[in-house]
């Protein structure tokens, strides 16, 4: 089935209606079975291929200069292009808002300044001035008002589940936001 | 055993049999069931998704649903009146349900030839 970015608004496509197969289980079964043997083939044909060359590079004799490995976790922050503008230290906390194209792509930026990132649960008071952005954190569903996905609240576990691989967490004042498959977060934010 | 549908999550489970959903609704990441009972369940996959659970569990029976464009899948059983100008579809069972969706001309079109071809 091909996925929703293939279907256009004017298509209709009967579920289920995949042409019959011709081929019996038992030839099927072969040829899997020849294309694994195959694919196992080439990758250790590859293998041998990566051997013999390394093999073939340290025998040469070049000499070989290796530069000091100097760990470079500075140059990549510095790498980062900050997109915030510079602000005085005592200055009030404030959002600071940025709109900008990226690959034509308009963008609205918000960048809290001098603030802290903290988790709410449920509507948040709009005369509180201590606050100086707001953002959803998680899909409520509409049949039950129960939290999507995996949600921890001070330590404590409100929600379990995965939905999606995309992750926000603010622990000990450190904020991480990311995409993965697996991440630790969770427990972390619950130890 | 009659086959039903399974929707699961690590939270949940839906297990429904096919003939009591009327249609299913996409609402971005998520979509919603209408069912026969009344009963609205929204489950956290995309549209796309439940096409393809519906395929791989029911197989050929799946042919009773139908993916009319990025955000309808119907089933084409509860299917009542089409007006293909009005972009008017209607699903019911002429009894208990009646459900009234908006689809494109061309799409509707489609699904009127569809079922114009059973009868031929």
């Amino acid at each position: 089935m091909k996925d929703e970015k293939d279907i256009r608004d004017d298509e209709i496509r009967i579920i289920g209606n995949t042409p019959p197969e011709h081929s019996s289980p038992k030839d099927r079964k072969v040829w899997t079975m020849v294309a694994v043997a195959g694919v196992a083939v080439a990758l250790i044909a590859i293998l041998c291929w990566v051997i013999l060359c390394r093999d073939n590079e340290l025998s040469s004799d070049e000499h070989l200069e290796f530069e000091p490995y100097v760990e470079s976790v500075a140059s990549e922050q510095e790498k980062l292009q900050k997109i915030s503008r510079e602000v005085d230290p005592q200055t009030r906390g404030f959002c600071e808002i940025r709109d900008t194209m990226i690959n034509d792509i308009a963008l609205r930026i918000y960048i809290p300044h001098d603030a802290k990132l903290l988790l709410h649960v449920g509507c948040m008071d709009k005369e509180d001035t201590t606050v100086i952005y707001t953002a959803q954190a998680a899909d409520v569903r509409a049949d039950n008002g129960g939290i999507v996905g995996a949600f921890v609240l001070a330590g404590e576990p409100k929600a379990w589940g995965l939905s999606k691989t995309g992750y926000c967490a603010s622990i000990n004042g450190k904020v991480t936001i990311g995409v993965a498959e697996n991440s630790p977060l969770f427990e972390q934010a619950t130890e | 055993m009659k086959k039903h549908i399974i929707i699961s999550t690590s939270l949940d489970l839906v297990r429904i049999a096919p003939e009591h959903i009327i249609y299913i609704s996409s609402d971005g990441n998520y979509s919603t069931l209408i069912q026969t009972d009344g009963e609205t369940r929204m489950v956290s996959f995309q549209l796309g998704e439940i096409a393809d659970m519906i395929e791989s569990q029911l197989g050929s029976e799946g042919n009773m649903f139908a993916r009319i464009g990025r955000s309808l899948i119907i089933n084409l059983s509860y299917v009542y009146y089409i007006n293909i100008p009005k972009q008017k579809l209607i699903l019911s069972d002429a009894d208990r349900f009646s459900h009234t969706v908006t689809a494109s001309k061309e799409a509707l079109k489609q699904v009127k030839e569809f079922l114009e071809k059973e009868v031929k």
